[in-house]
């Protein structure tokens, strides 16, 4: 159930980046590409009935779910979150070059040079 | 050891944030200490991060093919470096981020960390994309490009779910059959967009023809060979060949198609963009004869195109005008365009011919017909500039700094001595198709003789 809705919030983003005009909604729709990403990663590691990974005295029968895919969400995150503050700091650039962030007003500007 | 080959200039990149303006002086004496640190390194080493052994940890594996790799493209980043003019202010900080994940992604032997590396590259080249107020194009390039990263990641999850591992060598020994479409075609599409296969390649023009010389220098040589190296491994080594015959008519699809779109353009750093791109498709295509022949002709003419691509990018990008009054910048020009065409004498005929005799002997005449077609193209728009170049009477040229014009005119002369004894460059392509086909010492280096 859960891999039906990261593949269509997959779709919605990538539906997203070709169609919106507006730069900063394709923005937008690469987060919800990413976000959908680490929902998947995150249900391909669970085990039905099994417990959180850390290994304490309630859980010492080791009956855990995959921690390895967490792991790797982890650094997933970290590195969708650094492309979001490097894309919105060009789309401030790209704002006070042109004054707007509509695709085909840029395409107008770009024509004039 | 081998990781000092990152951590120098990760450590050198955050030490020399305050100091902005003196950085761009420093950076030829960290890449040259990289330099001299890895010819004192163990050949066929597997080194394991943190103690972890091989299967479960990140290892650092150093043969023939990635240390010939890391030569060539720390060569690269040196000769970038010895022109800090071009250097924008702030950028040098950059250049040396993408060097530590460049010789990370050539090193490393487990997939999830090839794109964490892979990731940081992709950011380094947004921020030397977006050089010369180009912000609209470095942000074309970044929407493209995390989307290739994100589709790199479900191919590296995918492998896990197919293998329990993420190790490559773990990978090529117990990949489930039923996964491997979907991570060949995962990662491939990963892959595409930084090594410029067509379809997605869009971005190429938008940031290469920006104006500023060092945005293509680095990207269109350094970065597109460690690209092409990672697709090489991956597909040869640890998927043994599988998923190449739709590699091959990609390649084939991109040299045609972008030679005819670099024949129409008007302006020359578009043309020689979409010539880069191109070149790419071309070696792909040859890589993926999967011969030792091919592969060795293949990075032959993948090292000849870069040595040339390096010229001609940064005197078209600082020539402005004729060169009537840069006479020996544009003997430099016109050297390295006719290295890329192909005319004898020049290193660029040697790995043309290298490639039909490889490509005749695998028994294939699509190539060898794709090839000469696209070289027909090639040498009418490059003479076309060249005339354009030399014989149109500009007024507004300026004089370029006298290091430039040394650096590209020696660069042209070892491309004249390549052309007569091309002995060195064709062992360099020799050790990098013995350790790339020989994936059994692979894995062995790695497992450790299981």
């Amino acid at each position: 159930m859960v891999y039906y809705i990261s593949f269509i919030l997959i779709g919605v983003g990538i539906y997203g980046i070709l169609t919106q005009k507006n730069l900063f909604k394709t923005l937008v729709s690469l987060t919800i590409i990413d976000t959908a990403i680490n929902i998947l990663i995150i249900s391909l590691g669970y085990i039905e009935g099994s417990d959180v990974p850390i290994y304490s005295k309630y859980t010492q029968s080791a009956n855990f779910v995959d921690p390895l895919p967490q792991a790797l969400v982890l650094t997933a995150i970290v590195i969708g979150v650094g492309t979001l503050a490097l894309g919105a700091s060009l789309l401030i650039r790209v704002y006070e070059k042109y004054g707007t962030l509509d695709t085909e007003e840029i395409a107008v500007k770009e024509a004039r040079k | 050891m081998t990781a000092l080959l990152i951590a120098i200039p990760l450590i050198s990149a955050f030490i020399f944030v305050p100091f902005k303006e003196k950085s761009k002086y420093i950076l030829p004496f960290i890449v040259l200490a990289n330099i001299i640190l890895l010819f004192n390194l163990p050949l066929d080493t597997a080194e394991s991060m943190g103690g972890w052994k091989a299967p479960f940890g990140i290892v650092l594996v150093l043969d023939s093919a990635s240390f010939y790799t890391l030569l060539v493209v720390n060569i690269i980043f040196l000769l970038i470096s010895l022109m800090p003019q071009i250097t924008d202010k702030g950028l040098s900080i950059i250049l040396l981020i993408l060097l530590a994940s460049t010789n990370g992604l050539i090193l490393t032997g487990d997939i999830f960390n090839s794109f964490v590396f892979m990731e940081i590259t992709a950011a380094a080249s947004y921020i030397i994309a977006s050089s010369k107020k180009n912000y609209y194009g470095a942000y074309k390039y970044l929407i493209v490009g995390s989307i290739a990263g994100g589709f790199y990641l479900l191919g590296a999850i995918y492998s896990y779910l197919g293998t329990g591992s993420l190790n490559f060598a773990d990978i090529s020994l117990n990949m489930k059959e039923s996964f491997l479409p979907y991570v060949a075609l995962m990662l491939f599409i990963g892959l595409a967009v930084e090594s410029k296969i067509l379809p997605l390649a869009g971005w190429v023009p938008d940031v290469y023809a920006s104006g500023s010389p060092l945005t293509p220098a680095i990207l269109g040589t350094g970065v597109t060979f460690t690209m092409i190296y990672l697709l090489s491994r991956i597909f040869i080594t640890v998927f043994n060949g599988y998923f190449l015959d739709v590699i091959y008519i990609f390649g084939l699809l991109t040299l045609i198609l972008a030679e005819i779109a670099a024949f129409k353009q008007e302006k020359l750093l578009k043309a020689l963009a979409f010539s880069s791109i191109a070149q790419a498709g071309l070696v792909l295509s040859v890589i993926s004869l999967n011969t030792y022949d091919s592969l060795k002709a293949g990075y032959f003419h993948l090292l000849n195109d870069a040595t040339a691509k390096i010229i001609l990018f940064v005197i078209a990008a600082t020539v402005v005008g004729s060169f009537m009054k840069n006479k020996t910048a544009g003997i430099s020009f016109s050297i390295a365009s006719f290295s890329l065409i192909g005319f004898p004498l020049f290193a660029g005929f040697r790995s043309k011919l290298l490639i039909l005799q490889s490509s005749f002997e695998s028994g294939n005449y699509i190539l060898p017909a794709a090839l000469l077609f696209s070289t027909i193209i090639e040498a009418a728009y490059l003479l076309k500039w060249n005339i354009h170049l030399w014989y149109e009477n500009n007024e507004k040229s300026e004089k370029i700094p006298w290091n430039i014009v040394l650096i590209t005119l020696i660069l042209s002369l070892f491309i004249i001595y390549i052309g007569l004894f091309p002995d060195t460059y064709l062992k360099i392509a020799e050790n990098i198709t013995n350790g790339l086909m020989n994936y059994k010492a692979y894995v062995t280096t790695v497992l450790g003789g299981m």
